[in-house]
């Protein structure tokens, strides 16, 4: 029997359990305040990452045309077949797992349309690290292996055609280094958080490259959530990609088309294929119409894969098709430079249009003799013809009264020696000067360096684009446009823009427009390149490069037509090419007979530069 | 004489603790609908047939709640030593008989299959252990201050907690630990010897570590210390874990909604312990932190009053008794809900009367029963 001290005792101490009891239920309540409110969000924010996966969707991308909507590079379905696994769970069971139900059906399928499989590892370890995503297992279908699959096994559960955009350039290897092409985009940041991306084209050169942020549209994407098996269980929310936007150029296809022919079949007695480049400039605007160079190559072979071979084959060609000749094959300019070189004489004073000297086929300068290209001179030769026959024996003399600062200047001010302002990379050209050579070469500036100069040699160094330019500020009569490669939106914008204007006299730069009619025209040395019913202007050049014992020519050309009505400037360059006037010149001529629809007339003109 | 009988039952009824029969029916409802919750997959996927079956173990229970709350709980503990040994066969029974009577489940042999259900005889054992260290401890109330008294009861608890252990099963032997404290406490041994005796069990517990712990236990306990030690044991021990932390704590304040639990939806909460070990992480995460504390504070209105019947009553084995079902609850109720948060580690002890699972629920009903019996009786003794 008990007593009541100890039932009273008991029930003290049955009291204080319940303390313990409630204490423990607190500690329990504090805990789970803990988990979900404290750490709520935490928690939540695991809850997201784990269980839902980004999925990116390339936008299609924006095309290129001509100025006259000639498609140059578009999209083109490029058919794969992709297996679902997640619909081939269902028929998965114990005895045939998952793994074997896609490879059995890989097999069927393989053999069935005579296509080399993914190999099972290949499968097994996507079905380990991605298996709420497609497998590509194959890509590039042609026609009748897509319908045979249409045909036998549409009906297959977990396969199905995918359709993937492949950039097409539609004009073969024409515009290649303007167009430039496009390549899978390097895994960014944001990529790595996102599931599965379906490769992203992204442009590695050119306009794809430089108005790819325009192109390129917007991604879209879709939210999935993952179960822990990593199947996906339905979309939670979709944003529809953003198609690109489309790029017009100032480019004519048809005359690029007849300026890449005329350049491969320019008249050479060197080897082939021919490295050198065409462009033609609008001169009231600086819109680029053509912009060749040569040797290219087929961006095509970017988009739709190449071997490592046929890249290796690429790169070491010597003839370097990558380079955009145009923009980045900076070379001596030779006798082209002479009309800036004249300009500036008469600017000066130096000369007028009825100075003249005295061409034996050389000049002493200094401890030299530097040649004319006419070995037996000229003779008594005046201004204009000093440009139509390209004496250099003329601008030695006279160019050395000038001086190479002068010279320099005035070139300057046509853009030699520095960007065009071409939104693609390219080469800036250079224009030497006597403290440009002391500080980088320590030698002192001489009266001959003076004199090559003023041929266009020496370290005097300029692209196609530039000359094209310049040759246009000297046809519009003195305006310096940058080079224009979109089409403008509206006719404000395609005024053009303009970087800088010429601080030379009207009357001068007509007289030295006066003289390259004459080159052309009037029996110089530009005959190749006139065209029957246009008055064209133009200049020869035949620069010299190389060491004394392995010497190559560049053959230049620059002309503007129509005389009477400027409109288009071209320059047109030959690495290794024989004379500007038998190699550059031919050239231009069909580039500006297709431009203005007429023939070309190749007879006539003389010797020479 | 039946109609008399009838009229006794029928009066003893009538003195139920209708709070704490209002608190079992909330808990068995709550535990059909959540197990309904944890094993559904969506609208377009049949439910299996969980909560249908809890729900018969829930209606079956409160009969033997009703069963047990009519038997008089003295004259039951009179039969002790018969009911000891009828336990301690069962589960001798339960380690030894062939694989097809007593399946070795994750490596462990603790079920009977009984082809149309299955018992777990360690849950009934728990609440005769109960009734029989509370008997022997009233018998004992003169030596209650002694030590021998304790030395003695350990002598009850040891036999079937050692069967137990080899199941292998270490939640079920823990929770027989605090039962006895709270008993010997209640019933009058010196604290001081309680005290010492866990101090003994604490320094004991190291080698019970490297001798008596199976890999898997061990794993438990490092990960329960240390859950994200490496990716291991982020994707092996501790992925249960974590995946439980992550959906109770997404549930925030109100929690995601019921059948909305993000975790269980995908298969983040593995599928074979949602609806048992794991079915207050389903709870939590669909009704929040709100729900989560009413819960618990409904567990507590339980206890409360299963305590209050050994604070009311004079009858120091009503009150041995309810302080050692209350301790079974109350350890059930805590390390369950905190193994979820990583409060415990990970053990496989249900949540009373809401994991899906009829041996569990039919314990509980006898158990409260018991402490009802005392409770409608509460006038004659």
């Amino acid at each position: 029997m008990t007593n009541d001290i100890e039932i009273a005792e008991g029930i003290r101490r049955m009291r204080r359990l319940a303390v313990v009891v409630a204490c423990g239920l607190l500690l329990l309540v504090a805990a789970l305040f803990r988990v979900q409110i404290v750490n709520g969000a935490f928690y939540d924010q695991r809850l997201r990452s784990q269980s839902l996966r980004s999925i990116k969707l390339p936008a299609p991308r924006g095309r290129i045309f001509d100025r006259n909507h000639v498609l140059l590079a578009d999209n083109s379905p490029n058919y794969g077949i992709a297996l679902y696994f997640q619909e081939m769970r269902r028929e998965a069971t114990r005895s045939r797992p998952l793994a074997q139900v896609a490879l059995d059906t890989v097999s069927t399928l393989s053999a069935s349309l005579q296509l080399p499989p993914p190999t099972p590892a290949a499968i097994r370890n996507h079905l380990n690290q991605k298996p709420a995503v497609p497998l590509i297992a194959w890509n590039q279908l042609p026609p009748e292996k897509i319908a045979a699959f249409a045909e036998r096994h549409s009906t297959r559960r977990g396969v199905e055609l995918n359709v993937s955009a492949v950039r097409e350039y539609s004009r073969g290897t024409s515009l290649a280094h303007l167009l430039g092409y496009v390549g899978r985009k390097q895994d960014d940041e944001e990529d790595e958080r996102a599931y599965y991306i379906q490769p992203e084209m992204v442009g590695k050169s050119g306009v794809e490259k430089v108005f790819d942020d325009s192109l390129r549209g917007e991604t879209g994407g879709r939210i999935v959530p993952l179960d822990a098996l990593g199947f996906a269980e339905g979309a939670i929310s979709e944003i529809a990609p953003v198609a690109g936007r489309d790029v017009v150029l100032t480019i004519d296809a048809r005359w690029q088309a007849a300026a890449e022919s005329a350049l491969a079949n320019a008249p050479l007695s060197t080897h082939r294929p021919v490295r050198g480049s065409a462009v033609v400039v609008d001169v009231t605007n600086g819109e680029v119409l053509v912009l060749a160079s040569s040797p290219s190559y087929d961006p095509n072979l970017f988009s739709r894969g190449m071997t490592q071979q046929q890249y290796n084959a690429l790169v070491s060609d010597e003839g370097k098709p990558f380079l955009n000749r145009s923009l980045q094959s900076a070379q001596p300019p030779g006798s082209i430079f002479k009309p800036f070189v004249m300009l500036a004489m008469l600017e000066a004073g130096v000369i007028t249009p009825q100075s003249h000297s005295q061409c034996r086929g050389g000049l002493h300068i200094g401890q030299q003799y530097m040649r004319c290209h006419a070995t037996n001179g000229h003779g008594r030769i005046g201004t204009s013809d000093a440009m139509k026959f390209s004496c250099d024996v003329f601008f030695y003399e006279h160019g050395m009264k000038l001086g190479v600062l002068p010279i320099k200047q005035m070139a300057e001010q046509f853009g030699c020696g520095s960007p065009t302002g071409a939104p693609l990379a390219e080469r800036r050209g250079f224009l030497p000067d006597p403290d440009w050579l002391w500080q980088r070469q320590g030698m002192r500036w001489t009266d001959g360096r003076t004199a090559n100069v003023a041929i266009g040699q020496g370290e005097v160094l300029t692209t196609p684009l530039q000359m094209a330019l310049a040759t246009a500020a000297l046809a519009n009569g003195g305006t310096l446009f940058e080079p224009q490669f979109i089409r403008a939106e509206s006719p404000d914008t395609a005024r053009g823009r303009t970087r800088g204007s010429l601080a030379a006299r009207r009357e001068n730069i007509e007289f030295v427009k006066r003289t390259m009619v004459e080159v052309v025209e009037g029996g110089g040395t530009g005959g190749r390149a006139r065209v029957t019913g246009v008055r064209v202007a133009g200049k020869t050049g035949t620069a010299e490069v190389g060491p004394p014992d392995a010497r190559r020519h560049i053959a230049w050309f620059i002309a503007f037509a129509p005389y009477e009505n400027p409109k288009y400037a071209v320059a047109v360059m030959v690495e290794d090419g024989d004379h500007g006037g038998t190699t550059a010149a031919p050239v231009a001529g069909k580039i500006l007979s297709a431009i203005f629809g007429r023939q070309q007339n190749e007879t006539g003109g003389s010797d020479g530069d | 004489m039946i109609e008399q009988r009838l009229k006794e039952s029928w009066k003893l009824l009538r003195a139920l603790d209708w709070w704490m029969v209002g608190a079992m029916v909330m808990l068995g409802v709550l535990s059909v609908a959540f197990v309904f919750s944890a094993t559904y997959r969506g609208a377009d996927v049949p439910v299996p047939p969980f909560y249908l079956q809890q729900a018969v173990w829930f209606a079956a229970g409160l009969g033997v709640f009703a069963a047990v709350t009519l038997v008089d709980y003295r004259k039951l503990a009179k039969w002790s030593p018969v009911l000891y040994a009828a336990a301690l066969l069962l589960l001798l029974f339960v380690l030894l008989a062939p694989n097809n009577i007593v399946p070795r489940v994750n490596g462990a042999k603790s079920w009977i299959d009984l082809r149309v259900f299955r018992l777990q005889p360690s849950e009934f054992a728990k609440i005769i252990y109960v009734i029989c260290v509370a008997y022997f401890f009233v018998a004992s109330a003169q030596r209650m201050s002694s030590g021998w008294t304790i030395l003695k009861g350990l002598l009850i608890l040891a036999p079937m907690a050692a069967l137990i252990v080899v199941q292998p099963d270490m939640g079920m032997t823990a929770a027989l630990v605090p039962a006895f404290f709270a008993m010997a406490f209640v019933a009058g041994s010196r604290a001081r010897f309680l005290v010492v005796l866990l101090v003994v069990g604490l320094a004991v517990s190291p080698l019970l570590w490297s001798y008596g712990l199976k890999e898997y236990q061990k794993r438990r306990l490092t990960v329960f210390l240390n859950p994200e030690r490496d990716v291991e044991t982020m994707m092996g021990a501790g992925w249960n874990l974590r995946q439980s932390k992550i959906a109770v704590g997404s549930g925030g304040l109100f929690g995601e909604g019921y059948l909305q639990s993000s975790q269980k939806l995908l298969g983040y909460l593995p599928r074979g312990v949602v609806h048992n070990d794991f079915i207050f992480s389903v709870f939590a995460g669909e009704r929040g932190f709100v729900g989560s504390a009413l819960l618990v504070g409904l567990y507590g209105l339980l206890l409360w009053r299963a305590l209050r019947i050994g604070v009311r009553l004079r009858d120091t084995l009503a009150r041995v008794m309810a302080a050692g079902v209350a301790a079974l609850l109350f350890f059930n109720v805590f390390v369950n809900i905190g193994m979820t948060i990583g409060l415990m580690p990970i053990t496989g002890l249900p949540l009373p009367l809401m994991s899906y699972g009829g041996s569990s629920m039919l314990s509980t009903m006898i158990a409260l029963g018991l402490l009802q019996s005392a409770y409608v009786r509460r006038q004659l003794y």
